[in-house]
């Protein structure tokens, strides 16, 4: 079943280093862009969904967000999902619209994370933001990618997974990113560049790992019959599904397994099809390991198997499966909770015929994962092509 | 910024607060649902497997074996800069629930190892170890 409402409108923000704007001034940026890409103005938006910043206190974001852009919404919501909001936020639009409350939700997040301090207080405060348990896991001093490399090196120990298979995820979403004017890092790398990198956390290198940005990303979802013409055709929500195993990471023996197993069966069953129907998937990638396990969770591997799967540059944009072609969080942008915003505005892109280089020919269905806390909560959306509804 | 922290000391909440005065005293205690008879980790306001809230605390044994792991070179915060390299893992008891600790005592660390969960102790500060543990053969 498609839902009663459409994607019509994405932008983004100058993404990157982008040094002397604030958050809100991005957020602005992206929100723009996103109005005249499908021909909307501020004033036919009626609902609001943001995501919150973690550098300062402040006003719950949304109200935040309606003030400064002058919006008096119908319904509005500020939701955490962690690296789930992203695509959590088209289904929550969604249904805001489909149960009447609004007609035109603009969703948008984003912020100045690498400018508003330097590189290694954004990686000191993401520690602390309470990713890792502030008595069990946080005194013993890990960090965010530390979570990770546990999941990582339990994969390698039960699968044989190697570091090289990991640094494929790396190099091929580079490739992809080469082609992205906006994407913060566009030279390319080679499995050799990763596996070289500077260790951080076994088994993970700095190549393994998402980048620190600045930056902001929009869409706007609007009932399937707006109320004017638009400049865009809408891109169709065929499925959608979350799912969560897990917490704290330090909680369960069983970390190469997640909630994207049953948050993907649900979108596959919402939308009527199977994983060898996607034409193109757009996977949150805050580590390599990440997308592995995802591959698998989603079904488009058996387990164990994701890191063959990715040999031989199968992600690239001109591989077997063409897998987060705008160069995601490893090299487009990694600016917070938003980060997986950039997935979903990507997937429009690839469903309109737009993406450029990396465009996925005939691309009729995307399939979009967004993944919160450390392999925790996990949002699937499957979209579709104007025409395939 | 939100004010980052620079030490490592925390103030227990009231379900975890049992924990660590057992860890104080070197007993290692986990809370037990006293209606489905099972243990879990970390302490929870009602047992996670069952709904029920006959909360005990319990003491159960040490031996653990490690099913992940990392060595942290890059410190997160100055705090820990005079640490790296160190090695965290998570742990499971041979009663089902994991924990997450340092690896200490040196020599080689991989999934898989045995290991034995004690105490370490210092001024406002105890912490949760993993030391290497040959078991009886």
């Amino acid at each position: 079943m498609a839902w009663d409402a459409v994607i019509v409108g994405i932008g983004e923000s100058d993404l990157g280093r982008v040094p002397g704007v604030s958050s809100l001034q991005l957020m602005a940026q992206a929100a723009r862009a996103a109005l005249d890409d499908c021909g909307l103005r501020m004033a036919d938006i009626d609902g609001l969904i943001t995501t919150p910043l973690r550098l300062r206190p402040m006003n719950p974001p949304a109200t935040l967000l309606a003030s400064a852009f002058g919006l008096s919404p119908a319904w509005q919501s500020t939701m955490d999902l962690a690296g789930a909001s992203g695509t959590a936020m088209v289904h929550q639009a969604a249904m805001a619209i489909q149960t009447g409350q609004c007609t035109s939700v603009l969703c948008v997040g984003g912020q100045n994370l690498l400018s508003h301090g330097s590189r290694s207080t954004a990686v000191q405060a993401m520690a602390q933001s309470g990713v890792a348990h502030s008595e069990f896991e946080l005194p013993h001093g890990p960090l965010v990618a530390s979570l990770y490399a546990l999941v990582a090196s339990q994969h390698m120990a039960r699968f044989g997974t190697t570091a090289e298979q990991m640094a494929e995820v790396a190099v091929a979403f580079r490739a992809n990113a080469a082609f992205n004017p906006k994407a913060h890092k566009r030279e390319l790398i080679s499995i050799a560049d990763v596996v070289a990198s500077r260790p951080i956390t076994s088994p993970l290198k700095l190549l393994d790992c998402s980048l620190v940005s600045d930056g902001a990303a929009a869409f706007i979802v609007t009932a399937n019959n707006p109320a004017k013409d638009l400049n865009q055709t809408g891109v169709s929500i065929l499925g959608v599904g979350y799912g969560q195993r897990s917490g704290y990471i330090g909680e369960t023996d069983e970390l190469v397994t997640t909630g994207a197993k049953e948050s993907g069966a649900r979108a596959f069953r919402g939308a009527g099809l199977t994983p060898d129907e996607i034409d193109v998937a757009e996977l949150y990638d805050c580590f390599t390991i990440t997308v592995i396990v995802e591959l698998e969770d989603l079904g488009f591997c058996p387990k164990g198997e994701g890191g063959r799967f990715v040999e031989g540059g199968r992600l690239r944009y001109d591989g077997a499966f063409p897998t987060t072609t705008h160069g995601g969080l490893l090299s487009c942008a990694h600016p917070g909770i938003a980060g997986g915003m950039f997935h979903v505005v990507q997937a429009v892109r690839q469903l309109r015929g737009a993406a450029g280089a990396v465009q996925v020919e005939g691309a009729e269905t995307a399939l979009v994962h967004g993944n919160g806390g450390v392999i925790s909560t996990h949002c699937t959306i499957i979209l579709g092509a104007e025409h395939t509804v | 910024m939100t004010k980052l922290v620079e030490s490592i000391e925390f103030e227990p909440e009231a379900h975890t607060r049992p924990f660590w005065e057992a860890a104080r005293a070197d007993r290692f205690e986990m809370p037990y649902c006293d209606s489905c008879s099972r243990f879990h980790f970390y302490p929870r306001p009602l047992c996670p497997h069952c709904g029920g809230f006959a909360l005990v605390w319990r003491g159960a044994a040490r031996e653990a074996r490690i099913v992940a792991l990392t060595t942290v070179y890059r410190a997160p915060s100055p705090v820990f800069e005079a640490d790296v390299p160190y090695t965290l893992g998570i742990a499971q008891t041979l009663v089902g629930p994991c924990l997450f600790g340092r690896i200490i005592g040196g020599g080689e660390t991989f999934v898989g190892m045995a290991v034995r969960i004690d105490f370490e102790h210092s001024p406002g500060e105890d912490r949760v170890v993993f030391r290497p543990h040959a078991p009886p053969e």
